[in-house]
């Protein structure tokens, strides 16, 4: 089981580094959260998601949870929702498959993310 | 909806969880309610809650959410992070996690969580205390299975006490059956995930 799958929503693409952030979102309200996410490893990563998923035309956080989900260790993320309409989102990323060559690329990104953690 | 058995248990749960942290939070209880509904109308089983999610309403409102139904859904909540300034009032000592595992039972309204989970590490506590309570939850009938969440200090401080965690828990594990040690949790998903080798009991 994992948790923040979508860190936040930050591997959603919903941030950049070092921009304004939108009023009303998890950053805005959380400077906690968002002095932990404002690092340009994660950016990168993100940079990696967002250039991957539009090459294969699904949206970053379908692609951030299709990610996870192809990793043989992990049954099931634990996926928030806000709103009706966001659970029903969650549940069509089981029809999205991603190949090996996207999954394994997406694992040498982390790398650098595990880098910059500890 | 898919299905997979939980790590390496039996349970079989859906393989999307749904998170309710801001349940009773940013989301008040009416719209909590039909999102738990609509989660369940559409096959999700597992529902993820922890004693600290916006003070407990979490788990007040799953509770009542899932009346009716208990047998259907798995129940996930966790013990582990500051509940009030206490000394005692945090952590996995012994008397922190009794006294959780009431509060969080009234809560919910049940008279057992499927799966209880250890919220954070607590080097405060020898982890002998603190499995030998979880296994007597099991026996008791308080808990179905128990796991370990890591947090995102979890990685660092695992490194020194690595081969203690294994030795202790392969004993436990031996000598108390119905603790399941679960492999594959991570937590910000993409640092973690590479990192869970290092953490096989």
């Amino acid at each position: 089981m994992t948790y923040t799958p979508l860190m936040g929503g930050l591997l959603a693409g919903k941030y950049s580094k070092d921009t304004l952030l939108p009023e009303g979102s998890r950053a805005r309200c959380n400077p906690n959260y968002w002095e932990r996410v404002n690092k340009t490893a994660y950016f990168k990563y993100i940079e990696g998601i967002g250039r991957i998923s539009e090459e294969i035309g699904i949206s970053m956080s379908q692609l951030a949870i299709a990610w996870i989900l192809k990793n043989p260790v992990v049954t099931a993320p634990i996926i928030g929702a806000s709103t009706v309409e966001q659970v029903e989102e969650n549940c069509r990323i089981l029809e999205v498959k991603i190949d090996d060559r996207d999954y394994l690329e997406l694992n040498d990104l982390t790398k650098t993310c595990e880098a910059s953690l500890y | 909806m898919d299905y997979a058995n939980l790590g390496n248990s039996g349970l079989k749960v859906s393989r999307i969880g749904l998170g309710t942290n801001n349940f009773g939070g940013q989301v008040n209880e009416e719209d909590s309610f039909r999102i738990i509904r609509k989660a369940m109308d559409l096959g999700i089983n597992l529902i993820d809650t922890a004693n600290i999610y916006t003070r407990g309403k979490s788990e007040s409102i799953v509770g009542k959410a899932v009346q009716g139904y208990r047998d259907e859904v798995i129940i996930a909540t966790k013990v582990g992070m500051n509940t009030g300034k206490g000394l005692n009032e945090t952590g996995l000592s012994r008397k922190h996690i009794m006294s959780q595992i009431r509060h969080s039972l009234e809560s919910l309204g049940t008279g057992f969580i499927d799966i209880y989970y250890l919220h954070r590490f607590d080097g405060e506590t020898p982890l002998g205390e603190t499995l030998s309570t979880l296994n007597d939850l099991v026996h008791q009938g308080r808990v179905r299975y128990t796991l370990r969440a890591p947090t995102s200090r979890l990685g660092r401080l695992l490194m020194p006490v690595r081969s203690a965690v294994s030795t202790t828990w392969r004993n436990c594990l031996q000598s108390s059956r119905p603790i399941i040690c679960f492999r594959g949790a991570s937590n910000k998903t993409f640092f973690h995930i590479v990192n869970v080798k290092d953490w096989e009991y």
